[in-house]
């Protein structure tokens, strides 16, 4: 090591406390960049996991190869994995419950294929050989209930054929008029299920999946299959493809998109593109507050040994030699900071990535996407770079001043010098307010304002980054539907085909369910009535008039949507007797009478508030909307308003938004339904069902049984306890991963301003010493340590919080008609961030001036002035 | 009348093989109004006794006694109250606050005091110490002797009853140290301030009412002149 770099070695020595600091610093910046791409990775991993998962893992498909053909494709230099797959077509399914469903469709995969293509085993083992199959699980749903693993099972295979008897591809829906005519038929041994495939969209294709072994040796020459391919080089996969098509006698081809598209090499798709360029911006995030801090440690230690550089260049050390050994300094920070913050940063991300999995398991992903930590060999050279980059331009300035001192003004060595009376003048309302120790709290900061601009800037990034970046996980979490509201129930249930006569019988059944305690059936009617001006809210008017969204006649009148309810009988009178209402006043069918529950919730001011002024009493004359049919004449008819109430009957958070509704009874409901809707509506009439229960591991089990047994449509059991619960954890671990990138950035900005402001008293230690010589009191001397911090404080929160201020603004304006809430300000945030700036300057003060206070003042008056 | 009584005063640093008495069993008394110099070789530990004596540096051993207070007695707070108000510290280097300008250097003491400048009295002393033009200058606009000026002014802002001096022309050419000894001798017998000041300048010494000589730590000579 030569004489300067020995220099530059001792003197990291010697402020070992600001060399941790610093190293601290790089280490953070370090880790957060290994982490963010990381995590990047890792997302991309998950995405790409999920796309061999639904689509397969391979980058193209040659449709229709023949065999002989074939070979030219497995054999190419280009292809890394090759697989063989037919379809095999349709066979009856006999037993199918769905009526639109009535085949199996049968694909032939050979061994490779088993595991790359888009099918996942639930039960058993892939076939081996011919003659074996697999079937999806949901054959077993749907009428194959006496299918097992190990059971042996004939199918007739054949071809749809339509009304002319022209053969039917093999997406076309199910018709009545088609037919089938089988070919041969083939026995098979069930070795295994897998889990509905992602190819199988829902009801268009009329069969359900099965998969058998497909044995190349036994292909003829001219029979055809189909290739898929995982290619050596991806990147060339759009160059090769095409011409290896073209040598296997021009087959049509097909890339996996979903899956090139994760891997970043969709030609126009730009997902990944987009998820890069956020990395990006958090990485240059992360580069700025680090290139603070390292600058500034820089800066403070360049100036520390002004008078070194002085004495070095007046004995011949040239100024590239002296900028060399500032640039040293930071190569051994760097060597340093950089290898542990790598450490640090793969054993943060992986211990988060597991407390998230841990959160995460069996909600929004299922438990085998989990995000793993992927440590692609890029992050190391990556992060190093980036470092690197970091810590040389923070190095650059210092380096070239310290190679611009000449010897004579270090030697002399003022930077007092540079003091100009007005740079320190202070009103006299500040001695007036804070004393003497706070004027010279005042001009000590003014003294030295670059390094006062560096500290109170490093303040305001920090208190920028955490301000803004709190809106937008509120925002985000806000308007992404993840604030739940509590439900008042832990079931619901959305049954859609089941037949109006059929409704009663289904809600006896799911009433009789041991667990059920109380059991809403819901179903509405929705009809209009126009009101006029003076019936409505004000707020509801408001809205009328501002968004037009609501439809005005010639005589003023408004349109209003108001829902007939109907509960279920029991459920029924449960309502009516907690508000105090004869049940029996409302069942009479010829005149018909229902309670009008007023209560609506305005999406903007996310308040409650009474939609309609109407009393008890009033009639008020309704006409149904045709559901689906247009063409039909609706007959009106009048609804008196027996009692008015604010209370909600089970089954509702809240009600519409800007509509109310009438409950009425089952009988009334049933005759307002005969009467406005006709027999073709059945579909379109919603069934819903809301459940107090007991819990009970198996119930939604026994829902779902129950309701499969109605009608063969969607329906939606949802344990809505669960759900929410789910939505907690979710919520929750997306915290910790945004909170978890603002702590450590304010971690970042924590080291800077620990780094500033101790240098900064410690530079001072002679003039504190002669203050006390002069005859200052401990006391006095802690006023003038707090009132610096407090000035340092308020300044960086002047900037700081209007700025964050603005920025979430414009993050609420930004994001548009996507939210729709009012905006709002963190303000439990803005809180804790002021206490944290006075936190953190506080006990940095403090701690820099501890040793101050007990020292000797003539040893400190005898050091040599800085 | 004793204004001050130094007792038995030790200042060792270190211990065993590296022990230093800097002071070693120092005894004497000052009466009010005494002009004392302080003379003896480099390391005889004539700054370390007038730092003890001044408040600003803790003894080994002994007592120092101004108008009858142990000043070592007192806490950290009353300490540096008594620093500020009955003694005034003139160093070789001024050591003043390089953000403070002439006028505040000088009224220090009494803004820590948060007692209000008696303006007649500073324009006096601005007077006397030569300064009434340059009172908005900061340090680093004035010369040595002129900052040298400025710190005997916040020395005596206070009418300390005890006004000690180290060394105070040791960085100044003959004219200016004329001058500043000319200064100190006059407020002590303006304001019978009492002086104890430590030099090398045979001739500076030879003005002082007594000389008290040091040699090892211990007092080898003390003559009245």
């Amino acid at each position: 090591m030569n004489i300067l770099n020995q220099l530059t070695w001792s003197s990291l020595k010697l402020n070992r406390k600001r060399t941790i600091v610093t190293i601290i610093g790089i280490l953070l910046s370090a880790a957060m960049i290994c982490a963010t791409v990381s995590i990047t990775t890792s997302f991309q991993d998950l995405f790409i996991e999920r796309a061999k998962e639904t689509d397969g893992n391979f980058h193209a498909t040659f449709y229709e190869v023949e065999q002989e053909k074939s070979k030219y494709l497995t054999a190419n230099t280009y292809t890394e994995t090759a697989m063989f797959s037919r379809d095999l077509g349709f066979a009856r399914f006999e037993l199918s419950t769905v009526d639109h469903r009535p085949y199996f469709f049968i694909k032939e995969y050979d061994s490779t294929a088993m595991g790359h293509m888009p099918i996942k085993l639930t039960a058993g083992r892939y076939p081996e050989k011919s003659g074996e199959i697999l079937l999806s699980e949901e054959i077993l749903d749907y009428g194959g209930e006496e299918y097992q693993v190990g059971q042996t099972i004939a199918l007739d295979l054949g071809e749809r054929s339509g009304p002319q008897g022209e053969p039917l591809p093999e997406s076309t829906p199910w018709s009545e008029e088609e037919q089938f005519f089988s070919t041969e038929t083939q026995v098979y041994t069930i070795t295994g299920l897998i889990a509905r495939p992602h190819f199988e969209n829902f009801s268009s294709i009329p069969g359900f999946t099965a998969v058998t072994y497909l044995d190349t040796n036994t292909l003829g020459a001219t029979e055809k299959v189909n290739v898929s391919i995982l290619g050596k080089k991806p990147r060339q996969i759009y160059d090769r493809v095409p011409e290896m098509a073209a040598g296997a006698g021009d087959p049509d081809y097909a890339y996996n998109n979903e899956l090139l598209r994760y891997l970043g090499l969709s030609e126009n798709d730009r997902a990944m593109a987009m998820i890069h360029s956020v990395a990006a911006i958090v990485i240059l995030l992360i580069a700025v507050g680090s290139v603070t801090v390292i600058y500034n440690a820089f800066a403070i230690s360049v100036s520390e040994r002004k008078k070194q550089f002085g004495l070095l260049a007046s004995s011949g050390a040239t100024p590239g030699q002296i900028r060399r050994t500032v640039f040293f300094e930071g190569a051994i920070l760097g060597l340093i900071g950089i290898p542990l913050g790598l450490l640090a940063g793969f054993g943060g991300i992986g211990l988060t990535l597991s407390v998230v999995n841990r959160l995460m398991s069996g909600s929004m992903f299922n438990e085998e996407m989990a995000l793993r930590l992927v440590i692609s060999p890029y992050i190391i050279p990556i992060t190093v770079a980036v470092v690197a980059l970091i810590i040389f331009i923070s190095a650059y300035i210092p380096a070239k001043r310290a190679a611009a001192i000449s010897p004579i003004e270090a030697i002399r060595l003022s930077e007092d010098i540079r003091i100009r009376g007005k740079n320190v003048k202070t009103s006299r309302l500040t001695r007036w307010l804070f004393g003497v120790e706070g004027e010279l709290a005042m001009k000590n900061l003014k003294r030295n304002r670059r390094r006062y601009r560096t500290t109170v800037f490093s303040l305001f990034i920090s208190i920028v980054l955490f301000v803004s970046f709190s809106s937008f996980i509120n925002f985000a979490l806000l308007g992404g539907g993840l604030y739940y509201q509590e439900a008042p129930f832990d079931f619901s249930i959305m049954a859609h085909g089941v037949p109006p006569e059929e409704h009663k019988k289904m809600y006896e059944q799911i009433s009789a369910l041991e667990e059920v305690e109380r059991c809403t059936m819901y179903r509405e009617i929705v009809t209009t009535s126009w009101l006029e001006e003076a019936k409505y809210s004000p707020i509801l008017l408001k809205n009328f008039t501002e968004e037009s969204n609501v439809s005005k006649d010639g005589a003023g009148n408004y349109e209003c949507y108001l829902h007939l309810v109907a509960l279920g009988e029991k459920e029924f009178k449960f309502y009516t007797s907690e508000n105090g209402i004869d049940a029996a006043d409302f069942q009479d069918t010829t005149n018909f009478k229902g309670i009008l529950a007023n209560k609506s919730v305005s999406p903007e001011v996310m308040a409650e508030f009474k939609p309609l002024k109407i009393k008890a009493g009033e009639k008020l004359t309704l006409e149904g909307l045709a559901a689906g049919r247009e063409e039909r004449d609706i007959p009106k008819f009048i609804m008196e308003v027996g009692a008015v109430t604010e209370n909600l009957p089970l089954g509702y958070s809240s009600t519409g938004i800007w509509s109310a509704d009438i409950i009425v009874s089952d009988e009334v409901f049933e005759t307002v339904r005969s009467m406005i809707h006709n027999e073709d509506d059945y579909p379109y009439t919603s069934l819903e069902f809301y459940l107090i229960t007991s819990g009970g591991a198996g119930l939604e089990e026994q829902l779902n049984t129950i309701c499969k047994s109605y009608t063969d449509e969607r329906i939606y059991v949802l344990d809505v306890a669960a759900a929410q619960q789910e939505m907690r954890r979710t919520t929750l671990a997306i915290s910790i991963f945004l909170y978890g990138f603002i702590i450590l950035i304010t971690l970042i900005g924590v080291t800077n301003i620990f780094n500033t402001i101790s240098t900064n008293v410690a530079l001072r230690r002679r003039e504190f010493a002669m203050l006390k010589s002069v005859g200052l009191t401990p006391k006095g001397f802690n006023k003038i340590i707090n009132y610096e911090s407090i000035f340092y404080g308020l300044k960086a929160l002047l900037y700081g919080l209007p700025v964050s201020i603005l920025i979430s603004l414009g993050m609420y304006n930004s994001f548009g008609n996507f939210f729709h809430f009012t905006f709002f300000l963190p303000w439990k945030e803005i809180l804790i961030c002021v206490a944290g700036v006075f936190v953190i300057v506080f006990i940095t003060m403090l701690h820099a001036s501890s040793r101050m206070k007990r020292e000797n003042i003539i040893e400190a008056l005898k050091e040599e002035t800085l | 009348m004793e204004i001050l009584r130094v007792e038995n005063l030790s200042k060792i640093y270190g211990s065993g093989a590296t022990k230093v008495k800097a002071v070693e069993d120092v005894s004497f008394s000052v009466n009010r109004g005494e002009f004392v110099a302080v003379v003896g070789a480099s390391g005889s530990g004539k700054s370390t006794l007038l730092h003890m004596i001044g408040g600003v540096d803790r003894p080994t051993s002994g007592r120092v006694l101004i108008e009858g207070t142990d000043i070592y007695n007192l806490n950290e707070t009353k300490l540096a109250i008594f620093r500020r108000r009955q003694v005034g510290l003139i160093y070789q280097f001024y050591n003043l606050l390089p953000i403070l300008n002439v006028e505040e250097n000088i009224t220090l003491p009494l803004l820590l005091d948060q007692k209000k400048v008696e303006k007649d009295f500073l324009n006096e002393l601005l007077a006397t110490l030569n300064m009434t033009g340059r009172i908005n200058h900061l340090p680093n606009e004035l010369s040595g002797g002129e900052q040298q000026r400025v710190s005997i002014g916040r020395a005596l802002i206070n009418r300390p009853a005890l006004v000690l001096a180290d060394e105070p022309t040791g960085n100044l050419d003959s004219k200016n140290s004329e001058e500043i000894v000319d200064l100190l001798k006059l407020s002590n017998r303006r304001y019978h301030q009492t002086l104890i000041m430590i030099t090398h300048a045979h001739e500076i010494a030879l003005q002082a009412d007594r000389i008290i000589t040091l040699a090892d730590g211990q007092i080898i000579k003390d003559e009245v002149i």
